[in-house]
């Protein structure tokens, strides 16, 4: 198999290659990155947890550089499946690029769907989300619904009218792949 | 504050979970010697229960001491450990898995990643060992 393709072009090879199964960047790795953000964030959970109980324990120290690497990890881990989810989002002029498309949010709705790109695969309340998206724990629940749901509406005029997903009793979330799908 | 017992709450917490799982697990040997001398498939669903029952006793029973255990304690450096070195095996399980079907630039990264936290598990090992050889 391997001594048919020498000889062949670099440009032929390459489209070769892509076509292998499982090596579609863009369809395969989505969940995994998502997957491995889940595991690295309750790593980095436990870690904290242990720092914060044993603050002048001498294995403290050691334990403070793993979880630096392991944030450096799940920041490139997050960035990367932001990058491979193909929504970039302007955090300066508020503007989302999806598919080749534009769209204006206001500073509300870039950092809130940043913010759920950034943490896939779980739930966020709308507590959670005020405090944590956009630092403001004084939104009421009812207003947390009304961003999202205004987000929602505007997300179809690109194609991601499924990427926040609601769960009953759980909260929002992301569905990365939901975009993709739809392509 | 001291609960009627003479336990602080969080210790009460700890220790009814140890309780648990302690009856659990004498629950899931009585069970076991049974399965041993009989087919009966109640007795077998009843084993994959209680097997089950145990491990999330264990799950619980882990999580109280991370909360609420003192740091002081050597048992308490155990569980964190195990823990810590559970859920770095869940990463380099997972991404070794993925890693043959990946693309080129992922599949570099990946491999930086299960180095990396392979070097790390084996660091929480040996402290692991050592909190438990303090342990004894």
């Amino acid at each position: 198999m391997y001594r048919q393709v020498q000889g062949v072009p670099i440009k032929e090879l390459e489209r070769e290659l892509s076509g292998l199964p499982g090596e579609d960047l863009n369809t395969s790795v989505l969940p995994e990155v998502a997957g491995w953000i889940s595991i690295y964030e309750e790593l980095a959970a436990v870690l904290r947890s242990v720092i914060s109980r044993a603050d002048s324990n001498p294995e403290v120290p050691e334990l403070k550089r793993s979880l630096l690497m392991i944030e450096q990890r799940l920041a490139a881990w997050r960035d990367r499946h932001a990058e491979i989810a193909g929504v970039v989002i302007d955090s300066k002029a508020h503007t989302l690029t999806y598919a080749g498309k534009s769209l204006r949010l206001t500073r509300r709705e870039a950092d809130l769907l940043d913010f759920l790109l950034r943490h896939p695969r779980r739930p966020f309340t709308s507590k959670q989300l005020a405090t944590l998206a956009w630092q403001n724990s004084r939104l009421s629940d009812a207003q947390v619904r009304t961003y999202i749901m205004r987000l929602r509406t505007r997300l179809q005029e690109v194609g991601l009218g499924e990427v926040i997903t609601v769960a009953r009793n759980r909260g929002y979330g992301i569905n990365a792949a939901s975009g993709r799908a739809g392509e | 504050m001291s609960s009627r017992s003479g336990l602080i709450p969080s210790e009460s917490i700890i220790t009814s979970r140890l309780l648990v799982l302690q009856s659990k697990r004498l629950m899931l040997d009585s069970i076991e010697r049974r399965l041993e001398t009989s087919n009966s498939p109640g007795v077998k669903r009843r084993f994959e229960e209680l097997r089950n029952e145990t491990d999330a006793a264990q799950d619980r029973y882990r999580r109280a001491l991370l909360e609420w255990g003192s740091s002081d304690d050597t048992d308490y450096w155990v569980m964190a450990y195990t823990r810590l070195i559970d859920k770095g095996n869940v990463i380099v399980k997972k991404m070794r898995e993925a890693n043959l079907m990946l693309p080129p630039r992922e599949r570099y990264q990946v491999s930086a990643d299960i180095e990396m936290m392979e070097h790390l598990v084996e660091g929480w090992i040996g402290s692991l060992r050592r909190s438990m050889a303090a342990a004894v």
